[in-house]
């Protein structure tokens, strides 16, 4: 490896270059990597880069390097899931995100008769801040398209896209039963009038904790718009959804608002529906069904359950 | 170009032949990496337009429980990008094939391996083909994604390839059967090339 040591490009090029032997045995070091780790050339040819650096996987690194003297291809250690081959610091000063160098790196075949395999490792920390920053801009993008703002409740468009999803896991796994249930304020109108819009809105919140308390986290629930709330229920009955339904309404009945020196009480309305392979196309025709349920349970009194069979 | 006149059927048989030698590579390497011998089953080829390919996608994405996802740049005459799909459970197997015990599989590990295998059986038989045909190609690093809805799929289905070749394969161990799947996407200029290095290496055989 004498004639690399005084090559130009090995050691002048903004990357790291390191020669190894398919027992893993380091034969060459370009000048990146002494000023990146601190370590002369000198200091570590000759040795095993698994001993000078005890956290590198042998048993992984052995496998790529016999990989690329196999297939005489390259082959890759990228960021992700590895994050670094080599420890070194993050010299960036401005927005630092990770502590350690974060590398992506090609093997090569460099020797193939004396079974010598040359690693690239690229500084790739600026690009995966960058990236990580988005992914993370990307969550909270996703986070607030699909949620309600007042209630922090699913919103309805994401509840379209999770009622379709669980309707194909449902045919996946010989038709597990979704049951929906469709509910509103009874005489909303009335207390958003004589208390305010402020106190509605108290009143939707408060609804909103009652129905997650009452729903298992594998449950849907999401504000339809208004007073109006709908759950799915995946792998659940008519009869077990039907008794969660009845459930919420006993707690909202018993619920009780206390509003300066006054207590303020409302009610639900719920309608109830399975989905049936047969009579619905879609979520959506169960939902409406659920919806007539809900129609006929205030219709006829309203701070009822009623079930669309 | 529809799919009939895509690659007739003599252009078919002998990628076929092609791919069999091709896979021959890939096996031998998998045996010497990883020193285990595994099997990879005849390889079947399907040629898809990139409309009925995205139904063919989602299609798996519903059977997989959770599909890996693996794409892998290819540069020269014979340019596209090559996917590998494999279940999480098949990837589990591997994982174990790899030589990992069941304690130290997560899903960096999972991430990891089928990244390497890829790696592995791409390089080989797209290297393979290449020489066979007499081409030079060069790969970028492989990228992973999991995919676990027909939603999420949507979040990175952006396919701009007319025309898509699919060679679907099962790995043997002798313990596990592992399903995946190679999807070789070309771009029409790399079809066109493919089609006249298949008449060429006909003439000559």
């Amino acid at each position: 490896m004498e004639l690399l040591n005084n090559n130009i490009i090995f050691n002048t090029i903004d990357n790291g270059i390191m020669i190894l032997d398919e027992n893993l045995n380091i034969k060459a070091w370009n000048k990146w990597l002494e000023v990146k780790t601190g370590i002369k050339s000198k200091e570590i040819v000759d040795h095993n880069i698994c001993e000078r650096f005890p956290y590198i996987g042998q048993k992984k690194l052995i496998r790529k390097v016999k990989s690329v003297l196999i297939t005489k291809n390259a082959s890759f250690f990228s960021v992700e899931p590895h994050e670094y081959l080599l420890k070194i610091k993050s010299n960036i000063i401005m927005g630092k995100v990770f502590t350690y160098m974060r590398q992506d790196i090609t093997l090569v075949p460099y020797d193939i008769e004396r079974k010598l395999v040359c690693l690239y490792i690229y500084d790739h920390t600026k690009l995966h801040a960058s990236s990580e920053k988005l992914k993370k801009l990307n969550v909270e993008l996703k986070e607030l398209s699909s949620k309600d703002p007042l209630t922090q409740l699913y919103n309805r468009r994401y509840f379209a896209e999770a009622a379709s999803t669980m309707q194909s896991l449902s045919v996946r796994n010989n038709h597990h039963n979704i049951s929906i249930i469709i509910l509103d304020v009874d005489n909303f109108k009335n207390i958003n009038d004589t208390y305010g819009h402020a106190i509605g809105d108290k009143v939707i919140v408060s609804l909103a904790r009652i129905l997650e308390d009452n729903c298992r986290k594998s449950d849907i629930v999401a504000r339809f718009g208004g007073e109006e709330f709908v759950i799915l229920l995946y792998n659940t009955s008519i009869t077990f959804a039907q008794n969660i339904a009845e459930n919420i309404r006993k707690n909202v009945e018993d619920f009780m608002m206390e509003i300066k020196d006054e207590e303020l009480k409302f009610t639900l309305s719920l309608g109830v529906a399975q989905f049936e392979p047969q009579l619905d196309k879609d979520i959506e025709c169960t939902i409406n069904r659920a919806d007539k349920a809900l129609y006929r349970a205030k219709t006829s009194g309203k701070n009822k359950v009623l079930v669309n069979l | 170009m529809s799919d009939a006149n895509f690659l007739n059927s003599d252009q078919k048989d002998c990628l076929q032949e092609l791919m069999n030698i091709s896979y021959g590579s890939a096996t031998a390497a998998i045996a010497d990496i990883i020193g285990k011998f595994a099997k990879l089953s005849i390889p079947k080829i399907t040629t898809f337009t990139s409309e009925s390919f995205r139904d063919y996608i989602k299609n798996k994405v519903e059977e997989y429980h959770v599909c890996y996802l693996v794409s892998q740049l290819i540069d020269g005459k014979l340019s596209g990008e090559n996917l590998f799909l494999i279940d999480d459970k098949s990837l589990t197997n591997l994982a174990l094939e790899f030589g990992l015990s069941q304690d130290e599989i997560d899903e960096d590990e999972l991430k990891d391996v089928v990244l390497e295998i890829t790696n592995i059986i791409s390089a080989t038989t797209s290297s393979k083909l290449a020489e066979l045909i007499e081409t030079d190609i060069l790969f970028s690093p492989p990228h992973v994604e999991v995919v676990d809805s027909v939603q999420s799929l949507d979040e990175h289905y952006h396919v701009e390839y007319n025309h898509i070749i699919i060679i679907s394969t099962i790995i043997e161990f002798e313990e596990q059967n592992i399903n995946s799947e190679l999807v070789i996407m070309l771009k029409d200029d790399s079809i066109s090339y493919m089609k006249k290095a298949l008449d060429k290496v006909m003439d000559e055989y």
